[in-house]
């Protein structure tokens, strides 16, 4: 039997712009770590039952993916939309919330509502259903630079034909289980901070106006393959003596580049840092095709 | 793009400590369904469940992966099979080897929580480092957690990364171990199954919750060549989608999406599927939501078309399934032959299609499609052809 696969007319994958939240250091540090105020995970456009059915990041996304659709100005159908989120914790404090309930309640005491928030994915797919995004969700966890995999998973997605655009979430909340879990790493570092990026990524078919200041083609480097001549480079980490927003430093660091320094280049460099061990540095190459406002 | 066959696979659940095994327990329909044995009796008196016996599995360990923590001592297991089945891999030939896993429990923190103890063993990500580490696997490290789709999805990354020139060899599957809590989970959501599980039965009653791990190793077409490799079977199409409907509830039309992408990515027909292996969980609505997914996408192709769930011999592997799953539709492929759900006695008014249900059935089929829906409402389709060449029967 002659099969022929089909041919995805070729397109590439821009950067096409992203929204950022961070906990304030000054404001809400205790110790060396910093979470979101309550003031701050107040989101306007939410109903107190829509609440109900978010975690506490995923409320911030909420808004922060409202911004993005709004920038999008219905280029592409939310049909065509799609999620991937990278995380270091995932949702482990919802996971553990789940086990402390069983631990209290037995086989019965768990909320139904609860054990579906104790998914790594639950962010991704509340963000999902809040705006009807059918395009593929993902979610990667569980290493520092986990957001450059997701990048390049997205920006793939769309160059298959999977999607027309993806967001990428980046976040880590620090709860119980992350602050032990970091403390018990040993590593002393400046201030530990929670935050939320989404990062919008659109195939380069849908129509270029959507982003006003222009955008970055995103493409991804094999091993020993040098980036864009006089590109800059940049590690997906913290900054010395910056805030550590964990596996979201990749995206801070990136739209902080992006939007303040004329480049016409960037090259983000995995950590290669997971819980335990050091192993692969993903790369990523960005190439300006337009000035970003 | 670059063509992506599976060179190798290697499996480990109550079914077996390898995939021989535990192809021979699901065609022959060895019932591995009892209560938990390591967990508390009075707790979970009354749950039915394939979970591992975890000594059982570590009897089965290579000696290099001794120190295995409990999380990834299936993974280790199916890893060192299916790479073993290798032969003459060079590995200073080809890019370094990518290990992409898909997993809901991934490492050990709930111990770590409670004792404080193990904290590089803890982490969802920890089992993914833990396997690459011990196994030489230099390349991108990558664990999703997507809930039922999470070892579906990693297939998908690993077959991206061949298809786009970044690696030539990637080794993607799933590991999992269920946890008590998780379990209480699904009870609150009245979802488990009082006996057996039964997909697509009008008395189906939920889930059996199982663990354990899949292993599939993907190859490009020149490596496969060089090394004189023949394949099990080629990734021909996938898709990937969201209902964006419920939480936990699925939607058709949205899991039709997937299929559709899969289809249209491979080039074929619905009419040229000859399988396709279903999540199937053995719930009221996921069965029935599916049934009507598998009817939009294969219109009026689907009365000639088999279709089954092996999660009602295998139990509900969480996210290890989607891979398990892969396996077992590589093996389909293989074979030819469909195994039986011995645990169906009739057919739910909601399907359209042909099950297979006393006897396993010898079809041999061209195309195979395994599919996976989480939580959520993510969908993976996974579409599988057949290889030209056959190992020997009930082998992969």
């Amino acid at each position: 039997m002659k099969t022929v696969a089909r041919q995805t007319p070729q397109r590439h994958t821009l950067l096409a712009g992203g929204r950022a939240t961070l906990a304030s250091p000054v404001a809400n540090a205790a110790g060396r770590f910093s979470r979101f105020s309550d003031h701050e995970l107040r989101n306007s456009r939410l109903s107190a039952r829509e609440r109900v059915r978010h975690t506490r990041l995923s409320s911030l996304a909420h808004g922060l993916v409202s911004a993005c659709l709004e920038d999008l100005d219905a280029a592409v159908p939310h049909q065509r939309i799609g999620v991937v989120t990278a995380s270091l914790y995932g949702c482990v404090e919802e996971t553990n919330a789940t086990r402390l309930a069983y631990r209290a309640g037995g086989l019965g005491g768990v909320d139904p509502v609860q054990f579906s928030k104790s998914t790594h994915s639950y962010l991704a797919n509340a963000l999902a259903i809040a705006w009807g995004l059918r395009g593929p969700v993902s979610s990667l966890i569980g290493r520092r630079d986990a957001t450059l995999e997701a990048l390049w998973f997205a920006s793939t997605l769309i160059e298959e034909g999977l999607a027309d655009a993806m967001f990428v979430v980046a976040f880590d909340e620090i709860g119980d289980c992350a602050r032990r879990h970091l403390e018990a790493g040993g590593a002393q570092t400046a201030l530990v901070g929670e935050a939320c990026v989404v990062l919008c990524l659109l195939g380069s078919h849908c129509r270029p106006g959507v982003a006003p200041g222009g955008a970055w083609r995103l493409s991804r480097l094999a091993g020993g393959v040098a980036g864009a001549d006089g590109a800059h480079v940049v590690a997906a980490e913290a900054a010395p003596g910056a805030v550590d927003y964990l596996c979201a430093n990749a995206a801070v660091r990136l739209l902080d580049w992006l939007s303040d320094a004329p480049l016409t280049a960037l090259e983000l460099v995995g950590t290669g840092d997971g819980l335990a061990q050091p192993g692969f540095a993903p790369r990523l190459c960005l190439q300006r095709v337009g000035a970003l406002s | 793009m670059k063509r992506v066959f599976v060179v190798s696979l290697g499996m480990a659940s109550a079914l077996g400590t390898d995939s021989l095994h535990v192809w021979r327990g699901l065609v022959e329909g060895l019932d591995v369904v009892g209560a938990p044995r390591e967990w508390p009796n009075v707790a979970f008196a009354g749950l039915r469940s394939t979970l591992v016996d975890l000594q059982r599995m570590r009897d089965a360990l290579p000696d290099t992966c001794a120190d295995a923590p409990d999380t990834a001592v299936c993974g280790a297991i199916a890893l060192h099979e299916a790479l073993h089945k290798l032969p003459g891999l060079d590995r200073s030939a080809v890019p370094p080897i990518p290990l992409i896993l898909g997993t809901t429990s991934g490492g050990e923190m709930d111990h770590f929580v409670e004792s404080g103890e193990g904290a590089q063993h803890a982490g969802v990500g920890a089992s993914t480092d833990y396997l690459a580490e011990r196994f030489g696997l230099t390349g991108p490290r990558v664990t999703l957690s997507s809930a039922c789709t999470s070892s579906a999805a990693a297939l998908i990354h690993a077959a991206l990364l061949i298809r786009h020139g970044l690696a030539t060899v990637a080794v993607a599957g799933g590991c999992d171990r269920a946890r008590q809590a998780d379990v209480a989970g699904f009870h609150a959501l009245r979802a488990l199954s009082a006996d057996h599980c039964r997909p697509f039965d009008p008395e189906r009653g939920g889930i059996v919750i199982g663990d354990g791990a899949a292993m599939l190793v993907l190859a490009a077409e020149e490596v496969m060549a060089a090394h004189r490799w023949q394949p099990l079977a080629e990734l021909v199409g996938f898709g990937m989608s969201c209902d964006a409907f419920h939480a936990t509830a699925s939607d058709p039309t949205g899991i039709a999406i997937a299929l559709e992408q899969a289809i249209a990515m491979a080039g074929v027909q619905p009419a040229d599927i000859g399988y396709v292996n279903c999540h199937g969980t053995g719930t009221r609505l996921n069965d029935k939501n599916e049934a009507d997914a598998l009817a939009l996408v294969f219109k009026q192709a689907l009365p000639a078309l088999y279709a089954t769930s092996t999660k009602s011999q295998t139990g509900h592997l969480l996210g290890t399934a989607g891979a398990f799953e892969a396996a077992i539709s590589v093996q389909v492929l293989q074979t030819g032959v469909i195994p039986a759900m011995r645990t169906v006695r009739g057919r739910d008014p909601s399907v359209g299609f042909r099950l297979v249900t006393n006897a396993s059935v010898q079809t041999d089929p061209d195309f195979v499609m395994s599919n996976s829906l989480g939580f959520g409402g993510n969908n993976v389709s996974l579409l599988f052809k057949k290889s030209p060449t056959r190992r020997s029967a009930h082998h992969a």
